[in-house]
């Protein structure tokens, strides 16, 4: 359940760590695994100083505005053969505008939800899916 | 299956009737005799309590019903509710915590095995392990079934 506000764990290596949803991509109020929404970086690893400026203009920062698609929920998810699967915290992972990842790899565990939802470039970076 | 008399206990004079279609549902749908890990009032090592380590085995595709996938967990939660009866496993998978909610009778459920019973555990509910694991998460039957699985 992740609306307007809700922070998110990035986890893939982009360099964002906390995004903030500022607007879910569906016509609804709250967005779950498998939705695509539009963050705003909170949190970004620091660019060492010696990239250059061309090099830099490419990572992200803190107050960039990216699409994303959440990944995990701590509101437990309904499966069709009744099961319920809920994990510790909100991720998502960021993408680009024709809904590719933005990073090269994925740090952590996604839902299965994601394959369902056609997501495949994404569970198949991912290490774990549950 | 169907039942010629209704399954009533014989002091039932006027038997409810969902009492009775519950109890032949469950009949109906404990294949491997599962119900025996959710029967209240047994011996706490015959059937399954909070704190114990499971491991569960589910068919992913009703197509190809050797295609399956199990996962390992503490149980934190039973609900008893007749054919509704659920449990909660919690595991923690590549440092985020997991827990999934399994309906016991489930036929796509394929086997639910208790590895470990549960030690030193107070409760009936186990809540407190999402914020004070302990050494519980830690256990030997559970990274060694993460392994295998």
């Amino acid at each position: 359940m992740i609306q307007l506000k809700s922070r998110l764990n990035v986890i893939d290596n982009s360099g964002a760590i906390v995004a903030e949803c500022i607007k879910v991509l569906k016509n609804a109020r709250w967005a779950s695994v498998g939705d695509e929404i539009v963050v705003s970086v909170k949190k970004a690893r620091p660019i060492s100083e010696k990239t250059t400026n061309v090099q830099s203009a490419a990572k992200l920062r803190k107050g960039d505005v990216r699409r994303a698609v959440i990944v995990r929920t701590k509101k437990e998810i309904r499966r069709p053969d009744g099961r319920y699967v809920r994990f510790d915290d909100n991720a998502c992972v960021l993408l680009n505008n024709n809904q590719q990842p933005l990073g090269s790899r994925i740090l952590g565990l996604v839902s299965a939800e994601l394959r369902f939802k056609n997501w495949i470039k994404i569970v198949s970076l991912a290490p774990r899916v549950v | 299956m169907q039942f010629e008399t209704p399954m009533a206990k014989p002091e039932e004079k006027r038997p409810n009737v969902m009492k009775v279609i519950e109890r032949e549902a469950i009949v109906r749908a404990d294949v491997d005799g599962r119900s025996k890990l959710f029967v209240r009032r047994a011996a706490p090592k015959d059937r399954m309590c909070a704190g114990d380590i499971v491991q569960v085995e589910t068919i992913n595709s009703v197509s190809n019903p050797s295609l399956t996938s199990s996962f390992t967990g503490v149980c934190i939660a039973i609900y008893r509710r007749g054919i509704d009866t659920s449990f909660i496993l919690r595991n923690i998978v590549q440092k985020v915590g997991v827990e999934v909610r399994y309906m016991a009778y489930s036929p796509l459920l394929k086997r639910i095995e208790v590895l470990q019973k549960a030690q030193r555990v107070r409760r009936a509910k186990l809540f407190y392990l999402r914020e004070n694991p302990g050494k519980m998460f830690r256990q030997k039957m559970l990274t060694k079934s993460a392994k295998t699985s």
